[in-house]
């Protein structure tokens, strides 16, 4: 008889656990991630979030698949038979549609390329704090950053960038430039400038003033020449002699879009940078410079080139 | 002799075959010809438009520094490296509104540029012509960004960049011109080659085709000229085969159809030949028979004719002794054996005539007459026999000359037998003798009123021994032989006699006489013969 009711005892306090687990998921709710059906490196890459996003999320977490002529309504007719409690949109063809999707779900769009404008949003752009922390880390000589820019597509960064500069006790010297010729101006004036390792030129991703069939081989020259340091945000520099340059961590944005959700069901609509990023090295170039990594910064440096 | 008609060129069925075959793979080759050369050009056409693209985007990719610096200097290199390519005949980097930074050329005068649209996203033919292509290239800020590495490919925008100018590069045609007419020269030499070597390799295969179709030919040639019925030997393609078969059985056919013919004709011919001596036999028995027959009646007339002229004149000199002593009933009776004598004389001499005509003896005396004369000597013989019938005659002589050449006594007796027939058949009525001598015909119409004939009658009356009434009452007297007579007189003398009649309204009949009378020749059989 007492084992029967210790039997009945652990089904009780199983079925209550089962319920007690039910009624959190039922709370937390479901986030739908509306994403491109693309092929390529793309698939692996918002595959890599939608696990990040996964992991932090505490809600069931589904995947929409739209194309290039999804219409806004039918996509929100689908969250809605799938009972979305949050959106997060992944990529140029989700943000098109997170606007409206915004009006009916807690919506953030991630892996943008640009700065999402009255959304809620996780840029692939590195947060300059993050940037500045490994260089100074890779380089402690640092002292002043160059950067030449446009101010329409990355204005938001470098103000940020400004601060994040002042942090971490190093000068930000940025020059403005409308279009690739004006950009060419500018680096040929801040060339003159630069002098040793304590100076570094910083290559944003920027249409206008950055071209890696002009701009990057002049400042590849010139950095071998004058020892300077020439980091990028544009991960494939890395591999063409640039010291070091960032990978994003697309674990670290699903977790990161996660958390950003949350707030904006809160109500807080934020544009924010990458903060988990990886980085990469090239030892070539830091042979030249003369930077050594310990075992410790080695294990922070992401991927090295040339590989061994 | 046949004229053997000129052959026609292609009219003979091996001409038509290898015409036709030769013309299709003439045809052929040409086609092949023209279609592996106009490939070849759309092949070298595409190729050439391909690396006008790439030359033009690598230029483009080249340009990008030099409208940057805005340095011709710049563009120099650039430009002498793509003017390296043998087909391009002018490179040049122009800013957008179509001025050129620098424009390099092979020809004497540069050639004119189009102003490429600046919405020209790619490498592009902007314009063509015969000799040439033009292609642009826009070079634009951003355009040699790579985010071709995975790593890059979250960053890949779509905004589009500045555009900074053009890369231009003219692609002169006149080289693929030249290797096409090369090519079009070689194939159609070429090709002529091959269609020479096949049309004389398809010539000996439509010869040995043919050879059983000119063995066939010839076979049939043979047989045309009828040398001998052959078979011609059955090989070769399945038509020429059939077309043997048929043949052999035609000639097969044919050959019967032959033997059966000889056989046939040889039957006949001995058919013929027995007929023949049955026929000479029955011809020869026929003539000794009639020869017999005239014998006989001459013999037998001479034989009668001396008794009875012995009689007539023994009777004749009884009645002039019994008319010297005054006559009597003796002398009455002994005049009716005196006609009757006459008559039986008239009859054997009509016998004695239709003996000679029948033996082919009667002969025609010609010689010069008074026609009148005779002709009143008959009249005068008839007028008894008119009195005695109470017919009146009418005689009229219309004659150019009394005179001609004629056998008297025949003449005399066919006009004799047509008037005495006339006044013998005509009782109460008339005769009428109206005679016409022209020069070339003689002709005697003896005109009655008497009993006519009937067409049938018409058609027996020139027949031997055949009268128009035999039964044994009949009223008129006669032999059947006077009209059968005047018949094979006239046609002896080359004339011939006719009647017209109808019964109940007397009867004409119409002796003519062609003169002069012709002489004919002794050797014709059954003719009379001039004396």
């Amino acid at each position: 008889m007492k084992r029967f009711q210790h039997y009945i005892l652990k089904l009780s306090v199983l079925l209550v656990l089962i319920m007690v687990f039910s009624s959190a998921a039922a709370a937390a709710g479901k986030t739908v991630v509306v994403l491109p059906d693309t092929g390529g490196p793309l698939r692996d890459i918002y595959a890599a979030i939608i696990e990040g996003i996964k992991l932090e999320s505490q809600a069931a977490v589904e995947s929409l698949f739209i194309t290039e002529d999804s219409e806004p309504a039918a996509v929100i007719k689908q969250l809605q038979n799938r009972r979305a409690t949050g959106v997060i949109t992944l990529g140029t063809q989700g943000q098109g549609l997170a606007e409206d999707l915004a009006e009916h779900f807690p919506t953030v769009a991630g892996a943008l390329v640009a700065k999402p404008e009255n959304l809620s949003g996780v840029s692939l752009i590195a947060d300059p704090e993050a940037l500045f922390a490994h260089l100074t880390r890779l380089v402690p000589q640092s002292r002043r950053v160059f950067v030449v820019y446009s101010e329409a597509e990355n204005g938001w960064l470098i103000s940020a960038a400004r601060k994040a500069a002042a942090k971490y006790g190093l000068e930000l010297l940025a020059h403005p430039a409308k279009s690739l010729r004006g950009a060419l101006r500018e680096y040929r004036k801040l060339l003159i400038q630069l002098a040793g390792r304590e100076d570094a030129v910083w290559l944003p991703i920027d249409r206008n003033t950055v071209d890696d069939s002009v701009i990057l081989p002049l400042l590849l020259k010139q950095a071998w020449s004058r020892n300077f340091v020439l980091f990028s945000s544009k991960p494939s520099h890395v591999k063409k002699g640039a010291l070091f340059t960032f990978y994003p961590d697309n674990l670290g944005l699903g977790r990161q879009l996660v958390n950003l959700l949350g707030r904006q069901q809160s109500g807080v609509i934020d544009a924010e940078f990458l903060k988990s990023v990886l980085v990469a090295v090239n030892l070539r170039t830091a042979t030249h410079l003369g930077v050594s990594f310990d075992a410790e910064q080695k294990r922070n440096i992401f991927l090295l080139y040339p590989p061994k | 002799m046949e004229k053997t008609p000129k052959p026609r060129l292609f009219a003979s069925f091996r001409g038509r075959l290898l015409a036709s075959v030769s013309s299709g793979i003439i045809l052929l080759v040409l086609i092949v010809s023209s279609a592996t050369a106009w490939n070849f050009y759309s092949s070298a056409a595409a190729q050439l438009t391909s690396q006008g693209l790439t030359v033009a985007k690598s230029l483009g990719a080249q340009s990008l520094l030099a409208l940057l610096y805005e340095s011709p200097a710049n563009a120099e290199k650039p430009l002498a490296t793509i003017m390296s390519f043998p087909e391009v005949e002018q490179a040049g980097i122009i800013y957008p509104d179509g001025s050129p930074l620098l424009t390099k050329t092979k020809s004497a005068a540069s050639v004119p540029q189009i102003v490429p649209d600046e919405s020209l996203l790619s490498p592009s033919k902007v314009h063509e012509t015969k000799d040439r292509w033009h292609f642009a290239a826009p070079v634009r800020t951003g355009d040699s960004d790579d985010f071709t590495f995975p790593e890059d490919a979250p960053f890949a925008g779509e905004a589009e960049g500045q555009l900074l100018g053009f890369a231009y590069v003219v692609i002169d045609k006149g080289p693929l011109y030249k290797l096409l007419l090369t090519m079009v020269k070689n194939n159609a030499l070429i090709a002529l080659a091959v269609a020479l070597f096949l049309v004389l390799v398809v010539n000996l295969i439509i010869s040995r085709i043919l050879t059983p179709l000119d063995r066939l030919i010839e076979v049939m040639r043979r047989n045309e000229q009828g040398r001998r019925r052959e078979p011609v030997t059955e090989t070769g393609p399945t038509e020429f085969i059939n077309i043997a078969r048929v043949f052999n059985r035609m000639i097969a056919s044919l050959a019967d159809h032959e033997r059966q013919l000889r056989d046939q004709q040889e039957g006949l011919e001995k058919m013929v030949e027995q007929r023949t001596r049955e026929l000479v036999v029955a011809r020869d028995a026929a003539l000794t028979a009639n020869r017999q027959k005239s014998n006989f009646l001459a013999n037998m007339s001479h034989e009668l004719r001396t008794p009875l002229q012995a009689i007539i004149g023994y009777s004749e000199f009884v009645h002039r002794c019994l008319m010297k002593k005054g006559g009597g009933e003796e002398c009455a009776d002994l005049e009716r054996v005196m006609r009757n004598a006459d008559l039986l004389l008239t009859l054997i001499n009509n016998i004695l005539q239709m003996a000679k005509i029948d033996a082919g003896k009667a002969e025609l005396t010609l010689q010069r007459i008074n026609l009148r004369k005779l002709l009143e000597e008959a009249v005068d013989a008839m007028h008894p026999l008119m009195w005695k019938n109470h017919n009146e005659m009418t005689v009229i002589f219309d004659l150019e000359n009394d005179f001609i050449n004629i056998d008297r006594e025949k003449l005399l007796q066919m006009v004799l037998n047509l008037v005495s027939n006339a006044g013998k058949f005509t009782q109460n009525g008339e005769v009428e003798l109206l005679v016409k001598g022209r020069e070339e015909l003689l002709e005697v119409r003896v005109k009655d009123t008497g009993i006519g004939l009937s067409p049938e009658q018409q058609s027996l009356i020139f027949q031997e021994f055949r009268q128009v009434d035999e039964s044994p009452e009949r009223r008129f007297e006669g032999s059947g032989l006077g009209l059968a007579i005047t018949r094979e007189f006239a046609r002896l003398m080359g004339g011939e006699i006719a009647v017209t009649s109808e019964l109940g309204k007397g009867a004409t009949f119409c002796l003519s006489i062609p003169l002069p009378i012709a002489e004919l020749p002794d050797h014709e059989e059954g003719k009379a013969r001039i004396v």
